[in-house]
C-alpha cells in the first residue's frame, strides 16, 4: 500500500470531519529557523484601526513566498484541500495589546490555511484565532510554533484573533494566512 | 434625593457647559457623587451580587444580571433612586438630552487581564436609543493597576483623554458614532467594580 496516499486520505478525512487540520513540526528545525530569521528582518507596518484591529503587518520574505508557490507545497495543498494558496497572503504579527475584532473585514480572503511562526505559547495569553459561524465558536486555533493549519469551513465563517494580554510579555504570535 | 447625592452636585450651574465643551466628545465626571454613607452601603451590597464571566472578541469581564432583578433590599432602593424623576432631571439638566426613566443598570467586575476594547456603544443609527452612557465607580486604581477609561479622538484615532477609576465618582458621556472608548487591561489582581449602563431616549 502507498502509505503516503493512505496518510493523505486520513488527513483529508480529518480536515473534512472536524473542519481543520493541524500539522505540528511542519518544517525541519533548520528550515524553520531560516524562515523565522527572515521574518525578523521583514519590513514592518503597524496597523491600528479604531474599533477593528491592532497588529503589525509584515512584508512576506522572499524565501517564504517561494515556498508558498513551490510545487511541493502546492501538491500537498492539492492532496489535502481543494483550495489553492490565496492570491493575497498576509503575514501578521500580534504582540501584547494586539487583536482583531470579528467584524473587521479588512483582511482579504478567503484563506486556505495558516503557517504559524509564533513563539512558544499559553492559552492564558490570548492570541488564539477563534472561528465563528452563526454566532457559534466552531474551534480555536492556538498559536503553535512551526505548524501548518488548514481549515475547511462554511462560507459565512469569520474569525478574530483574541486580544493578547500582559501575561504574554514579549512573546509574539505570528501567522501567515494564505 | 438629598439622602443619596452629595448636595453640591444639585446646585452647580457649570455642569452643562463642562459636559458639552469636553473633548473629544461631551462628558463629565462628578466626584464624590453619592453621600459617603450611601456609597459605603452600595459598595457592600454590590459585592454580594453574583457576577457571570463573559468573554468575546471585544471584552473579558464579569457582569451581574440587570440590577432591577436583585433581591438585595439596598440594591432595590438604589434602582428606585436611579430611576427617580429627580435623578433623571439632574441628568437631563447636565447633558441637555431627553431621556426616559428606564436606564440599564448592571454591576461590572474587571480583574487581572480583563479589558474592553475600543468601541462606540452606538448600535445603529436607526435602532440605538442609547443617549448617555454612565459609569459609577466603586474602586480606586492607580496607573500601575491599569483599568483606565480612554476616550479616543476618532479623527486621529489616538487616546485624547484617560481616566483612572476613582471610587464614588460618576462619569457621564454622550453616545454617538464618534464616542469611541476603551477600558484598558487590568494589570494587577485588584478588582474594579462599577455600576454601568445607558440612559435611553427617543
Amino acid at each position: 500500500m502507498d502509505t503516503n496516499l493512505f496518510s493523505a486520505a486520513t488527513l483529508r478525512n480529518e480536515l473534512t470531519t472536524q473542519g481543520f487540520l493541524e500539522l505540528p513540526d511542519f518544517f525541519t528545525t533548520d528550515q524553520f529557523a531560516l524562515f523565522h530569521h527572515s521574518i525578523h528582518e521583514a519590513k514592518e507596518t503597524p496597523s491600528f484601526s479604531l474599533g477593528l484591529h491592532a497588529y503589525t503587518l509584515l512584508a512576506i520574505p522572499k524565501p517564504i513566498t517561494s515556498f508558498l508557490h513551490s510545487p511541493g507545497f502546492q501538491s500537498l495543498l492539492t492532496s489535502l484541500t481543494k483550495n489553492p494558496v490565496s492570491l493575497h497572503p498576509l503575514l501578521l504579527r500580534f504582540t501584547k495589546g494586539d487583536y482583531t475584532l470579528l467584524h473587521d473585514t479588512s483582511l482579504p480572503g478567503p484563506f486556505t490555511g495558516i503557517l504559524d511562526f509564533s513563539d512558544t505559547w499559553k492559552e492564558a495569553f490570548g492570541g488564539y484565532i477563534s472561528f465563528i459561524c452563526n454566532n457559534t465558536e466552531l474551534f480555536r486555533k492556538m498559536p503553535r510554533k512551526n505548524s501548518l493549519f488548514l481549515f475547511s469551513l462554511p462560507e459565512n465563517t469569520r474569525f478574530f484573533v483574541k486580544y493578547i494580554n500582559s501575561l504574554a510579555k514579549d512573546k509574539e504570535a505570528c501567522f501567515l494566512f494564505f | 434625593m438629598h439622602q443619596w447625592i452629595s448636595s453640591h452636585h444639585l446646585h452647580d450651574s457649570s455642569y452643562p457647559h463642562s459636559f458639552l465643551s469636553a473633548l473629544p466628545f461631551p462628558h463629565i465626571i462628578l466626584p464624590h457623587f453619592l453621600t459617603q454613607h450611601m456609597f459605603t452601603k452600595l459598595s457592600k451590597a454590590l459585592k454580594k451580587e453574583s457576577f457571570t464571566f463573559y468573554n468575546s472578541d471585544l471584552y473579558q469581564f464579569r457582569q451581574t444580571q440587570s440590577l432591577y432583578t436583585s433581591q438585595n433590599t439596598f440594591i432595590k432602593s438604589f434602582c428606585s433612586f436611579w430611576t427617580s424623576p429627580e435623578l433623571l432631571q439632574l441628568i437631563m439638566q447636565i447633558t441637555g438630552k431627553k431621556i426616559n426613566p428606564s436606564p440599564d443598570i448592571s454591576g461590572f467586575l474587571y480583574t487581572h487581564t480583563d479589558y474592553l476594547l475600543p468601541h462606540d456603544d452606538h448600535v445603529t443609527e436607526e435602532d440605538s436609543t442609547r443617549k448617555i452612557a454612565y459609569i459609577y465607580y466603586l474602586s480606586n486604581f492607580t496607573a500601575s493597576d491599569g483599568g483606565q477609561l480612554d476616550f479616543f479622538d476618532s479623527t486621529t484615532q489616538t487616546v485624547a483623554r484617560s481616566y483612572l477609576p476613582t471610587e464614588n465618582s460618576l462619569l457621564l458621556f454622550d453616545v454617538s458614532k464618534s464616542s469611541f472608548h476603551q477600558m484598558r487591561e487590568i494589570l494587577t489582581p485588584k478588582k474594579r467594580f462599577t455600576i454601568t449602563g445607558w440612559f435611553h431616549g427617543h
